[in-house]
């Protein structure tokens, strides 16, 4: 296992906002299965990271190389815009801190998790409307319930059907953008151990940006410490998280509350 | 017997940022070899750098100089050094560690938390569903708390919780920090039994155990740490 090839490899990647560096000469690499946390205060970068490396966001520097399902390295900014749409729709999936901005308003929540398979040819209504209950189960959503708008369900609601409309098409990769910010902390709870279940279960590999260290802890094999747009320090997140070493990483280690 | 680990000269040290720079010394080119069968009892004052030693062999506390090498999938993993990944495996496959405290998972009951690390290995569920239960016999956890998540567990439950998760994949090196700590005088006899059922497959234990009776029980070797930049 230890030969095998990363799905995701960054190299060298720079990002900025006129004269202010977002993110500066950030490497790092991602395997099958793996989850990497981004850890680091409002304004560290880690949101820009995360949206250079998903596509959306291209880079001024470095480069973005993920393996394909058919085992080929693409560089993710030289390919065309079609083709990094596909990936965005297909192998990789993105959930926003909002639900809001992963979620339609307009369609049904059965609408939402099925439009993502139709986005990659599945035509058959039947097939699709039980692929989307079965996807309302597995992140503990009333199915009676497929049929409503996405605005009539609470906020822990909109997020688990915002994995479920991520999940369904199966992809290997996912992003995601502070999961359980803005969430009570018993829902919280519930969300993260969905996303635990989920990630070892489905073997998927997931870069999480979080501010909340616990989250890393529960979540991620490996974490990212990023500091005034570098990543300071990094390796298993209950290295970094116990022993770390870099001044910032044992200030921000010590000024949270016990996780 | 061949050893299974060898820890050489290993030197671990903190400095605190946050409080000037200050650096504290806890390990001095601490050397020692083991192998399969034995349970090496780690004595030391407090402070000596007892759970700071298994922390380094567990890879939990990074080491400043050093090695702390593994015997893993045929082959030496200088635990160190290692890359995360292998890191992983090494506790996967090889390496458990029972800490002082259990940290609880929201919402994932008992016989969850002790089938984990026999799922991850490849074990059946069913069968490693049987191991767990088995284990929880031993260890006297009632049947009702099995599908309870542990976080409002007594501070001894929790510990069995630990210890039997711990145990189940019997894993060849098995770290022990205080495992018997919040325990009465019945579950301790347990995980004295637990210990030596381990020597008895050949696994090799390293352990910091407070009781004297319990030591004396299982340890096979005494390892004396004394506080870094105390002369012998």
């Amino acid at each position: 296992m230890m030969t095998e090839t990363p799905l995701l490899e960054i190299q060298n990647l720079g990002y900025r906002y006129g004269q202010r560096a977002a993110c500066v000469d950030i490497s790092f690499d991602l395997f099958p299965g793996e989850v990497l946390a981004v850890v680091g205060e409002s304004g560290s970068g880690k949101t820009t990271l995360l949206r250079c490396i998903s596509g959306q966001l291209r880079p001024d520097t470095g480069q973005v190389l993920f393996q394909t399902r058919a085992s080929e390295t693409v560089d993710v900014w030289a390919i065309s815009e079609s083709a990094r749409r596909w990936l965005t729709r297909t192998d990789w999936g993105f959930v926003h801190q909002n639900p809001r901005d992963g979620l339609r308003a307009d369609v049904s929540a059965g609408a939402n998790i099925g439009e993502r398979l139709m986005a990659i040819g599945a035509r058959h209504y039947g097939n699709i409307r039980e692929e989307a209950t079965a996807w309302m189960n597995k992140v503990e959503l009333d199915t009676a319930r497929i049929d409503e708008s996405p605005s009539a369900f609470s906020g822990g609601m909109q997020q688990r059907l915002q994995i479920a409309r991520n999940l369904v098409s199966r992809p290997r990769l996912v992003f995601m953008d502070e999961p359980t910010a803005g969430l009570d902390v018993s829902v919280q709870a519930r969300l993260l151990d969905l996303l635990r279940g989920l990630a070892c279960d489905l073997g998927l590999a997931a870069v999480i940006v979080t501010h909340d260290l616990a989250v890393a802890r529960l979540l991620a094999h490996r974490t990212l410490v990023m500091n005034a747009g570098r990543v300071v320090e990094a390796g298993l997140t209950d290295q970094v998280l116990d022993d770390p070493q870099h001044p910032y990483t044992q200030l921000l280690v010590s000024s949270a509350l016990p996780a | 017997m061949k050893n299974i680990i060898e820890i050489n000269n290993l030197s671990k040290y903190f400095i605190l940022h946050t409080q000037g720079g200050v650096n504290i010394p806890v390990l001095e080119a601490v050397s020692l070899a083991a192998s399969g069968g034995e349970c090496v009892a780690i004595v030391g004052s407090s402070g000596a750098g007892k759970s700071t030693l298994l922390k380094c062999l567990y890879a939990n506390y990074r080491a400043q100089a050093g090695s702390v090498r593994v015997r893993h999938r045929d082959g030496w993993v200088d635990m160190a050094r290692a890359h995360p990944r292998e890191i992983l495996d090494v506790r996967r496959h090889t390496m458990g560690y029972v800490s002082q405290f259990l940290r609880a998972i929201p919402r994932v009951p008992a016989i969850d938390i002790v089938m984990a690390p026999l799922l991850a290995t490849g074990t059946e569920p069913d069968k490693a569903r049987v191991m767990a239960q088995a284990l929880f016999e031993r260890l006297n956890i009632a049947p009702r708390l099995w599908h309870l998540p542990p976080a409002t567990f007594s501070g001894g439950e929790q510990q069995r919780i630990n210890i039997a998760r711990a145990f189940a994949p019997q894993p060849a090196v098995l770290l022990l920090d205080e495992p018997t700590a919040a325990l009465d005088e019945a579950n301790r006899n347990a995980v004295v039994e637990l210990v030596r059922e381990a020597l008895r497959r050949g696994a090799l234990l390293v352990g910091i155990f407070h009781d004297h009776a319990v030591r004396s029980a299982v340890a096979t070797r005494i390892f004396q740490l004394r506080p870094a930049g105390v002369p012998l």
